[in-house]
């Protein structure tokens, strides 16, 4: 301990006179430039042997104290001015040895103290330095005291600004702070848990495969900046342009994006590039392509010339099996909307049926009936199926084909609608958005342009998860809404038309538009 | 309440009669006394806690004896919205110099104390968040 404390004397009386040398240096040296402007000759030898002795003291310099100007930051000599208008009375050189000298002194002060054993230790020693380092010396004191254990629970107590200007601190802080308990439970907690989903891919990702170590404080970062990216509408967007005419559906997964459009093809884009050389055409209906639903490798589409096709969308390295395996023929107008459960699909046409279909033969197995316009949206789960109409009802029906429960509210078509397990939500031409309780059929609330700053033209699309919902409309937005609560999060504005379709995962949203482009918005940057 | 444990601190013979219902609040510790008879034993030596902080402690813990037992944090939901605001008491009470904050907080983890431990780990905590932005300031 003693020894310590002599070297740290030492040590920190070297610091001064070097400091105190170097701004002596520089003092001179202006002082010398100036002199030269005014009367050249007479100072011309002093100057010589002063820069002399300069170079010559600066060589022999510890290297961080030989520092460029141009490696300073740019606030440099704003700081410096500053801080030396502040200390009038110390001198420059004094004020910055002494900044030097006491935060070594703390920092010795505080390792040397960490080793004493705990009880015996008196927090707070040194009342001196009270005075200089105010709060956070005393703080630190504290955190010493306490066990690792007990700081840990200190620390798990504070926000991520908080940890991350902690760890700023000291050394010994620092490496409390990047303790994977603090991080893992930060990451897991609600204000900063994104999505389940998204936490296991992002754990994945920071698996380190020798060791099987996952690094917390990565998964929180990522974590937290596409959640902020999100909050911010922060994004990068991919536009893939290939589609002759406007795109009317999109569906995409991990590697691929299929695209349905007006000009009566399918798309299939890797989501990696958006070369419209490795994207792929599905050609097979005759009219617009206007639902598509893909699950795994099977794509279901239904067009406006009646018909609904199933491919098959597997991809092997030297041979595609990409063909289409059925078509449903039986609807007498356009199909406007597809869903897939298990092994039936749904389909709603504006022949204003709705008819379930055998995804292996292409059979027909129901027709529900009941609706008096065409129907413009369906979805279904595993005992019922929810659709929605161009006569402004919702109605709920079982397998068997009768209606549960109709809904009204709407003043006109409903254009999409999602359902979960606690509330089916619902956008309409009308403008506007409503929520409805899935088990009583009651309406919660209805979300317009005038009071919950909705979409000011028609709702074409929208997707819920179980924390947000994404509205997509013939505004050219496309809005990010709070599940819960209906408040809006952020708007998303690119293109100058107006938005027909669109599907997000945790990270990206695809949408379509009437100006014959896709768009990947990627919120990882 | 009948005395049923005889507690003192490390520093001094100072002994503290405790009853059953503080005695309860100490989890670590409560154990060891089960239904013994107190009186005639001798006292018990708290190795990490100080006769002072003892007195705090129990002060804290005579006002707090009917608290209801504190659920576990559950990690899925925000620590603000767990732990509530600190009582006017109970900042009153933690008014204290670092030092003594200090081996309450010990004291707190040592004897089993949740309810206290909480408490004294938020306000340091909340003295950490709070001067952040100075101690950034002078270490720039």
């Amino acid at each position: 301990m003693y020894n310590a404390k002599s070297s740290i004397a030492d040590y920190s009386d070297r610091l001064k006179q070097i400091s105190e040398f170097c701004f002596d240096a520089m003092f001179r040296g202006i002082k010398h430039q100036d002199e030269t402007c005014d009367k050249p000759r007479s100072s011309n030898r002093t100057l010589s042997g002063v820069t002399a002795n300069v170079s010559n003291e600066v060589n022999n310099l510890p290297v961080c104290l030989q520092r460029r100007p141009s490696s300073l930051p740019k606030n440099w000599r704003h700081k410096f001015q500053c801080d030396d208008a502040r200390n009038l009375s110390a001198s420059p050189a004094d004020f910055k040895a002494q900044k030097r000298l006491s935060a070594t002194q703390s920092y010795v002060e505080r390792a040397t103290g960490h080793v004493q054993s705990v009880p015996d230790a008196s927090p707070i020693t040194a009342s001196g330095r009270e005075s200089t380092q105010g709060m956070s010396t005393q703080l630190q004191g504290l955190a010493f005291l306490a066990p690792d254990t007990i700081a840990l629970k200190i620390f798990s107590y504070l926000d991520p600004v908080s940890l991350c200007q902690a760890s700023r601190c000291c050394y010994s802080w620092h490496e409390l702070s990047t303790d994977s308990y603090l991080w893992k439970s930060l990451s897991c907690r609600k204000p900063y848990l994104f999505s389940p989903s998204l936490l296991n891919s992002l754990i994945i990702k920071y698996t380190k495969n020798d060791t099987g170590e996952i690094s917390w404080r990565k998964v929180f970062s990522e974590q937290y900046r596409i959640s902020s990216n999100w909050r911010k509408g922060r994004c990068f967007i991919k536009e893939f342009s290939g589609h002759s005419e406007g795109v009317s559906c999109i569906q995409f997964d991990d590697e691929r994006i299929v695209s349905g459009s007006f000009d009566t093809t399918i798309k299939v884009w890797n989501i990696g590039s958006n070369s419209i050389l490795l994207a792929q055409t599905l050609t097979g209906h005759s009219k617009t392509v206007r639902c598509l639903h893909l699950s795994g490798n099977r794509l279901v589409s239904g067009s406006k010339d009646c018909t609904l096709k199933v491919w098959e969308m597997e991809k092997k390295e030297n041979w595609s099996s990409i063909a289409c395996k059925a078509t449903m023929i039986g609807h007498s107008d356009a199909v406007r909307s597809v869903d897939v459960c298990g092994e039936r699909v749904i389909s709603g046409s504006y022949d204003c049926l709705i008819k379930l279909w055998d995804i292996k033969t292409g059979a027909c197995l129901n027709t529900l009936r009941g609706h008096t316009a065409p129907i413009l949206c369906v979805q279904s789960d595993d005992d019922k199926i929810i659709s929605g109409s161009a006569d402004t009802c919702i109605k709920i029906w079982d397998y068997s084909g009768s209606c549960l429960q109709t809904l009204t509210g709407h003043r006109d078509s409903v254009a999409c609608l999602q359902f979960d397990s606690k509330r089916i939500i619902s956008g309409s031409f009308d403008w506007t958005i409503r929520v409805w309780d899935i088990n009583t059929g009651e309406h919660i609330r209805t979300i317009d342009w005038r009071t919950a700053e909705g979409h000011n033209r028609a709702v074409r699309c929208l997707q819920a998860d179980d924390q947000r919902f994404l509205s997509g409309s013939d505004d050219k937005t496309i809005k990010v809404w709070n599940i819960e609560t209906g408040e809006r999060l952020v708007t998303l504005r690119s293109t100058g038309y107006g938005i027909t379709c669109l599907q997000f995962s945790d990270t990206r949203i695809v949408s379509g538009s009437y100006d014959n482009k896709v768009l990947l918005w990627d919120f990882t940057v | 309440m009948a005395t049923i444990a005889q507690l003192k601190g490390w520093d001094s013979e100072e002994v503290f009669n405790v009853d059953g219902e503080i005695l309860n609040q100490f989890s670590s510790i409560k154990e060891l006394f089960g239904n013994a008879d107190a009186s005639n034993s001798e006292p018990l030596s708290l190795p990490n806690v100080s006769a002072a902080t003892f007195q705090k402690v129990i002060e804290w813990c005579k006002h707090h004896k009917d608290d209801p037992s504190l659920p576990p944090l559950k990690c899925n939901k925000a620590i603000s919205e767990q732990i509530k605001d600190v009582s006017d008491w109970d900042r009153e009470f933690l008014h204290v110099d670092q030092k003594t904050l200090c081996e309450l907080i010990l004291a707190a983890g040592y004897l089993g104390i949740d309810g206290l431990f909480r408490l004294t780990c938020k306000t340091v905590a909340d003295m950490i968040s709070g001067t952040t932005s100075d101690e950034n300031n002078f270490q720039h």
